[in-house]
């Protein structure tokens, strides 16, 4: 092999780091099971009260801790990863959007804070019987069905800002 | 023209795609690299041998279970070799580019070798 490519040889090695590079993103999907688990953890949390009484949430609250916890820890070491069926680790460098716009964050925090009055907040005038169940399970199978593409999704945009940044750059 | 510098173990293409591709990794087990590069365990085996020996990965044997598993991920030394590799390219086909701009098709001049 000669010590220096030619131009088109440098133009397809730079094409293929790219679309390597773009791959790693691939790495960032749970197994079935995982999505089930915490699927099934926020149907459990959520609908408890409606079994067991509105003290019966402390207990399924500390319970959905700590498998978040330990999802979090699993996530961050080989070993755990294996298990939970994630074959790499993407930089965090790399998946976190640097110009994530402000209205999206905004947006994602209003959701979040909707959620959490609405699940936690006792509803006095509300008189639909089961409700936290049938929120529960809406919720705890929108986590199953809709995770991967939810991950897909945040794997794009990290891609569209890494690509934005290096045009900007001229690196690429 | 002044000699780009690239890095010659990255001149193969299978070497710089397997290192391309931990370069958006923190790490990655050995059948993830297999499969999504599309080599076969021995010819990985042996190009994770050679950037190993170049200090270009790290890698790390261990059991999950009773499963065998190897970790790999890309060294700081990797990833300067890669960042300077992909300058080397990068300064090739610019240079090849200003030939071009400064010679263009039927102006009659020969382009420098």
């Amino acid at each position: 092999m000669p010590d220096q490519p030619t131009p088109a040889e440098a133009a397809r090695a730079l094409r293929d780091v790219e679309q390597r590079k773009d791959q790693a993103f691939e790495a960032i999907q749970d197994s079935l099971w995982v999505r089930v688990v915490f699927g099934v953890a926020v149907f459990v949390l959520l609908a408890v009260p409606d079994f067991a009484g509105p003290d019966a949430i402390v207990w399924t609250s500390w319970g959905f801790a700590l498998i978040a916890v330990g999802y979090a820890v699993m996530v961050n070491t080989r070993r755990g990863s294996a298990v939970l069926g994630r074959q790499a680790r993407m930089r965090q460098a790399d998946l976190l959007p640097r110009r994530f716009p402000l209205a999206r964050r905004l947006m994602l925090l209003g959701l979040m804070v909707i959620g959490i009055i609405g699940a936690f907040v006792p509803h006095g005038r509300i008189t639909l019987p089961y409700w936290h169940t049938v929120l529960g399970a809406v919720l705890g199978l929108a986590l199953i069905l809709f995770t991967p593409a939810y991950q897909r999704a945040l794997a794009a945009l990290a891609r569209r800002d890494r690509n934005r940044k290096q045009d900007a750059d001229g690196s690429r | 023209m002044a000699p780009a510098d690239v890095d010659p173990v990255l001149l193969d293409p299978t070497r710089l795609s397997i290192v391309s591709l931990l370069a958006g990794v923190t790490w990655a087990e050995f059948a993830w690299v297999r499969d999504t590069v599309g080599l076969s365990p021995s010819a990985l085996s042996k190009q994770i041998s050679t950037l190993d020996a170049h200090g270009y990965l790290t890698v790390e044997r261990g059991y999950v279970g009773k499963r065998p598993r190897t970790w790999v991920s890309l060294s700081d030394d990797g990833r300067t070799a890669l960042e300077k590799h992909i300058a080397g390219l990068q300064s090739i086909v610019e240079q090849s580019r200003q030939t071009a701009k400064a010679n263009p098709p039927g102006s009659g001049d020969t382009p420098e070798a």
